[in-house]
């Protein structure tokens, strides 16, 4: 067989191919991150990875009511797929008149990069992107490691596209069913299907009409409940689930660090709440949460950028300011801002000036704790 | 992303272009579907370069994705495409026929399913097992599906060369 092979090679070079588009397969790519542009940080302060310097000037406000959910009035409907519905469909439904219908790959090993599983969503509530493939009608959200449940009753996996978000959820086994309770009072029950072996629900929703909170109905008759985070623009993000009756942590929302690095300004905003703790702003078009509330240990939660652009974290109450030492042996100083029952911090880093290390102090400047990439 | 990063992808896509256009080009029959594929392919890796880099074969996640997109476009089309003698749209930049060979010609005139087949199993040297894998099919329909389509390429092939 070799000859045929070598018969096809010579054949596929007659096969005319153009200048590669790389600046367009570029901007495609920038698209599909910034679908994507939530991070669910897995475990605040285990990202212990943080990088360089600017001399940002640091801007503080008072803490704000985070942002008020627009209400839209369309109709959601949410039902489980269909017999005989085609592989991979987890739910279809209407959002208003637009029709949708969720789908997952099978998951696919990939060899040496792992696994992969991909979210597609179909119907006309997704025609008018532009990441949608006219063939088909079909709108990739999302490729990521396979959908599993984790330690929470639902592991939710999202994404945005135009005006409206996508909600997939992994189910734990002694999960019933789940009741989602969007931002205008609409109430959606998921039934969790097993597709590729996996249990999951998803649902369809405008971003601007936000989610008030999922409910897991377990097996026993208990209830856990997480109340999202609904950053402007972008979908809710899922962080903590309660038990009925668990405290849970007021909102509030300020601008922790502002400035200007190269003559371009930045600014990163938190959001703390029933979730966790998010920030906005970490780059262009991303943000990132952690499902942790108080957030209250000293250390740099995550970063944005390579190399790191935007470094945020937490401190400990009895922290006063951070001295953050360059590479080249500058310093600057950070100071935290008080958001809730939580001090947070961020800071920007000039490309070429990289972290070495940041050191906590108290007020009266003893050293409490220090870290570094 | 940095612009190192952006730079090695761009050696990468630079690199890497032409080969997988022929891929999907194997695969689809169209050559306009062929560089959409591609593209697609290449923004998906770069979407996540950062990851494909660190696992070390890019090549090999790029190629995945073009397989994947072949799959569904497939099942999509699933009917249309097996009808026989319908042959996709040639896209903009497809060679004229004089320029085009006998073989990619016969290939052409394949079933979807016989052609990726083909390209998988003879072009790109897969094994059985690795091409039902990717078509998510049995090894017994690579086997049965390779002998029609060998059958059909060396017909169509003597027919054609015969009219040249």
């Amino acid at each position: 067989m070799s000859e045929l092979r070598e018969s096809l090679d010579q054949a596929m070079r007659t096969v005319a191919v153009g200048e590669p588009p790389v600046d367009a397969a570029m901007r495609r790519g920038k698209a599909i991150r910034r679908r994507r542009r939530v991070t669910v940080i897995a475990s605040a302060l285990t990202v212990a990875a943080v990088a360089g310097a600017g001399y940002p000037a640091l801007a503080h406000r008072q803490a704000a009511p985070a942002p008020p959910v627009t209400r839209h009035h369309a109709v959601v409907t949410d039902v489980p797929p269909a017999p005989g519905s085609a592989p991979g469909v987890v739910a279809e439904g209407k959002v208003g008149s637009e029709s949708w219908q969720v789908f997952v790959t099978k998951p696919e090993n990939l060899g040496a990069t792992g696994t992969q599983q991909c979210l597609y969503a179909k119907g006309s509530a997704f025609n008018d992107t532009s990441n949608s493939d006219p063939s088909t009608a079909t709108t990739s959200l999302d490729c990521g490691p396979d959908l599993a449940p984790g330690t929470d009753p639902v592991t939710f996996t999202a994404a945005s596209e135009g005006a409206n978000q996508v909600q997939l959820g992994a189910v734990a086994a002694d999960v019933t069913y789940v009741v989602v309770a969007l931002g205008d009072g609409q109430q959606l029950k998921l039934i969790p299907v097993r597709v590729y072996g996996t249990r999951l629900v998803a649902f369809v929703a405008p971003v601007g009409t936000g989610v008030a909170s999922a409910t897991a109905v377990l097996d026993n008759g208990q209830t856990r409940t997480a109340i999202p985070a609904n950053l402007p623009g972008v979908q809710a993000v899922f962080g903590l689930w309660l038990r009925p009756g668990q405290p849970a942590q007021g909102r509030a929302t300020a601008v922790i660090a502002a400035g200007a690095i190269g003559g371009r300004p930045w600014s990163v905003t938190a959001y703390v709440g029933p979730w966790g703790t998010c920030f906005t702003g970490i780059a262009a078009g991303e943000s990132a949460c952690a499902p942790v509330a108080p957030m209250t240990t000293t250390g740099v939660v995550g970063y944005a950028g390579n190399p790191p652009q935007v470094v945020y974290g937490s401190v400990a109450a009895a922290v006063s300011y951070l001295l953050v030492t360059l590479t080249d042996g500058h310093t600057f100083r950070v100071e935290p801002v008080t958001i809730g029952d939580e001090k947070l911090f961020a800071f920007a880093l000039a490309k070429g000036q990289p972290l070495h290390r940041w050191t906590a102090y108290d007020a009266a400047g003893h050293p409490l704790s220090s870290g570094g990439l | 992303m940095g612009a190192e990063l952006d730079e090695e992808f761009r050696d990468f896509m630079r690199g890497r272009w032409a080969a997988t256009v022929r891929l999907a080009y194997g695969l689809t029959g169209d050559a306009g579907h062929a560089e959409d594929v591609a593209q697609d392919a290449f923004a998906r890796a770069y979407a996540s370069w950062g990851r494909v880099r660190r696992a070390g074969d890019p090549e090999a996640y790029v190629r995945r994705i073009v397989i994947n997109e072949f799959r569904r476009r497939f099942r999509k089309h699933r009917v249309a495409e097996d009808l026989p003698g319908v042959l996709p749209d040639a896209g903009v930049c497809e060679p004229g026929p004089e320029e085009r060979s006998v073989l990619i010609e016969a290939l052409r005139s394949l079933g979807p399913r016989q052609r990726a087949v083909i390209v998988l199993r003879y072009w790109m040297d897969m094994s059985e097992a690795e091409t039902a894998a990717a078509l998510n099919c049995s090894r017994g329909t690579v086997k049965s599906q390779a002998a029609r389509a060998l059958a059909t390429l060396r017909k169509t092939a003597t027919v054609m060369e015969g009219e040249a």
